[in-house]
């Protein structure tokens, strides 16, 4: 039976007449039958009068009968006002309870909420415990300048924002941040912090947790909007052991399948995070549960995630073989093409082939690799690699060398041993070939690659400090300054020192881009021997040239102090008199030079 | 003079039943029901008439029986009854029901007359 079948079997229908009809009704019925009694009397010879009488008398009382007749027709219209008044009843009695329901929880809201004040009141009052105790003459912040909450993520999550015991006055640094966030993790790895400048992208300072224990008080100053990144070695949960009896196996491959099925969608931060658990186990148990449960990964976002946490847990551990090559498949097989990029980008950057250009050729491929330790195949494609540009020319060898220059081989926490071998296969040799082609393009590529591959003193002088001439074309010769910020080459500092004063005494354009390759080279060096002459040519000339050019780009992280455009040359003076103890006494011994300004550039003349 | 004697009291639910027999016949309006069943009964039962319509609108209510005003034999409108195809199934249940009851009644008055002892001195 259908729910309105039943629903009309159990509540019929009232009747459709309204009370007064009715009534009506019923007194027609009585009247049609008391006057049938009176004609049936009168013509059996009773006087009207007797009929009328004799006919009640048989009639019996109608009023009686109307009741009861009126009680039979409205009885299920009586009913169902009962119901109605019930359910009335319910739905009030609901209503007051939701209502006291809203009260009490808005009114415990805001009792909350003004502990919260006071808590965090409180804590702004007190020095976090562990964190460096302000100076007496620094300034306590004004109103506009208290602390406000930094978002910090810990691994991608967001961790209590704006919970933190905060210093009551002085600056807030990365370091005071973390030593008030007190447990936010146990084993920080790395240091982000995001900031976005006044017209350019992001800037992003990275520093590991040792380095920010070396530096004494005179960290990143955080501002409000800077948004804080800690990377930490991924805890794994339990159940990251694998049991050996089948049974328990089966159950903890389960439960991690559950984790996978229970990522939500859309959340990259919470799928990366899941990621780098799996990555932490062992590689065979990792590979088992994201091999088991790829096709329940529930979107193509979160299984670029699990590739990438996979991808860089393993691109520097190649001899781990960590089945590295075959997570990739499982990304390269996946129907959907935005799952492919992800492996597309990362095979380019191990193996040094970019399948986007011929997808056709990666099956057969790895069906050759697939069986073969992951670091072999690593190394034979990047000898391939090698071959292959000793012969090439032009564009084809504009694209190997770009290949290499983004090659995982070549980045910084990668493993010596595949540096080496890319030397060894003579790479440099080939690259020194290259850098004297005509195409500006390729020279720097190329000369970008010598800095990665931190070649020797001799070679460095030999093949890319030429290119330091200023007759160069600027992008070859920010590209030879720029490879000495990937080397290890601290005999280079005083010679990119040398180039910095040159150009700062030719003169250049405003904005400083003439000073910026040096001063970054010298800032990546962390030639902190540079600071004194730094300062002296923001003294010579505090223009925004300067300021910027070698403020922004060389003092901010050799000194730590963010970078401020009112930073002119008597304030760095002034502070490096106050601050230069801290870099040993063979620097804080080193004079500010005196600096000759550049040439002023003669009036221009309007043209007639 | 001889007091007049008193109607029989009608059994309870009786009237339902003997309403639907008049009804079975024909359609009608309460005051001819009421008229059939006294000429059926030569006049033993009788109901104070009001009481009959009580009775109709009930067993109209429960789908047995439907109305129509109509003009009657006197040309004044008056409300007839039909009897439904339920409430011919009705009538058929009551009946039997009735049929088994009044059995079952005869025997005890059966049994009772065979088992009364005889008054001394002769017959009631």
């Amino acid at each position: 039976m259908s729910f309105p079948a039943l629903l009309s079997h159990l509540l019929p229908s009232p009747d459709p007449r309204t009370p007064d009809q009715i009534e009506r009704d019923v007194d027609n019925e009585f009247a049609f039958h008391l006057a049938a009694i009176e004609a049936e009397l009168t013509d059996a010879g009773a006087s009207p009068e007797q009929a009328r009488r004799a006919a009640f008398e048989r009639f019996g009382d109608p009023r009686k009968y109307r009741r009861q007749c009126r009680r039979i027709a409205m009885k299920e219209r009586i009913m169902l006002q009962r119901i109605n008044a019930v359910l009335m009843v319910i739905v009030l009695l609901a209503v007051i309870g939701v209502s006291v329901q809203m009260y009490l929880t808005q009114r415990y809201n805001s009792l909350a909420l003004a502990d919260i004040t006071r808590q965090l009141s409180t804590m702004r009052q007190q020095p976090a415990p562990g964190t460096a105790t302000p100076g007496e003459d620094e300034p306590a912040p004004t109103a506009s300048e208290a602390y406000t909450s930094p978002v910090v993520y810990v691994s991608g999550s967001v961790q209590r924002p704006g919970v933190y015991g905060l210093p009551g006055s002085g600056s807030l640094t990365l370091t005071r941040l973390l030593a008030a966030a007190g447990d936010l993790t146990t084993s920080p790895a790395r240091v982000q912090v995001m900031r976005s400048l006044d017209g350019e992208p992001t800037a992003v300072f990275r520093q590991t947790v040792s380095d920010l224990s070396e530096i004494a008080a005179d960290d990143l100053k955080l501002r409000r909007d800077d948004l804080i990144l800690v990377h930490e070695e991924p805890k794994v949960g339990p159940g990251a052991a694998m049991p050996s009896s089948p049974d328990e196996y089966e159950k903890w491959l389960a439960d991690w399948g559950e984790k996978i099925r229970a990522l939500p969608t859309n959340n990259w931060r919470a799928a990366f995070a899941l990621g780098q658990q799996i990555a932490a186990l062992d590689p065979e148990q990792g590979y088992r549960v994201l091999e088991a449960y790829w096709s329940d990964v529930p979107d193509a976002d979160a299984k670029r995630q699990l590739i990438k946490a996979w991808y860089f847990k393993y691109c520097t551990q190649l001899d781990q073989d960590a089945h590295l090559l075959h997570v990739m498949n499982l990304g390269m097989t996946d129907p959907s093409v935005e799952v492919q990029g992800f492996p597309l980008n990362y095979l380019k950057a191990l193996v040094l082939r970019d399948f986007s250009l011929d997808f056709a050729a990666y099956a057969p491929w790895y069906e050759r690799n697939r069986d073969r330790p992951c670091a072999e195949v690593v190394v034979d494609e990047l000898r391939r690699a090698v071959r292959e540009l000793e012969d090439a020319t032009g564009g084809e060898a504009l694209r190997i060398v770009e290949l290499i220059q983004n090659s995982s081989a070549l980045r910084r926490d990668q493993s010596a041993a595949l540096r080496s071998g890319l030397i060894e296969a003579g790479l440099l040799d080939i690259l020194e070939r290259l850098v004297s082609n005509a195409d500006a393009e390729l020279t720097a590529a190329a000369l970008r690659t010598i800095g990665k591959l931190h070649a020797d003193e001799a070679y460095m002088r030999r093949v890319v400090v030429p290119f330091f001439e200023p007759d160069h074309e600027a992008t070859v010769r920010s590209a030879a300054i720029w490879s000495f910020a990937y080397a290890e080459a601290a005999w280079a500092g005083d010679l990119l020192l040398e180039t910095l004063v040159d150009d700062f005494r030719r003169g250049g354009p405003e904005e400083g881009g003439d000073l910026c390759d040096a001063a970054s080279a010298l800032s990546e060096l962390g030639h902190v021997k540079a600071i004194p002459t730094m300062i002296g040519i923001i003294d010579a000339q505090s223009a925004d040239r300067t300021v910027y050019g070698v403020g922004y780009f060389g003092l901010e992280k050799l000194t730590g102090v963010e970078y401020n455009e009112s930073h002119n040359g008597p304030w760095w003076r002034d502070w490096w008199e106050q601050n230069k103890d801290r870099f040993g006494p063979q620097v804080a011994a080193l004079p500010i030079p005196e600096i000759e300004p550049p040439p002023a550039l003669p009036e221009s003349v309007d043209d007639p | 003079m001889m007091a007049k004697p008193a109607p029989p009291e009608l059994l309870q639910g009786t009237l339902d039943m003997m309403i639907l027999k008049t009804l079975s016949a024909a359609p009608n309006h309460g005051y001819g029901v009421v008229r059939r069943i006294r000429q059926v009964s030569d006049d033993v039962l009788q109901v104070e008439e009001g009481s009959l319509y009580p009775a109709l609108h009930r067993l109209e209510k429960r789908g047995y029986l439907t109305s129509e005003w109509q003009r009657s034999e006197s040309n004044r409108r008056a409300k007839y009854y039909r009897l439904t195809p339920k409430g011919r199934s009705q009538l058929r249940a009551e009946t039997a029901r009735w049929a088994d009851l009044s059995a079952a009644i005869g025997k005890v008055m059966d049994a009772a007359t065979r088992t009364m002892p005889v008054a001394p001195g002769g017959a009631m």
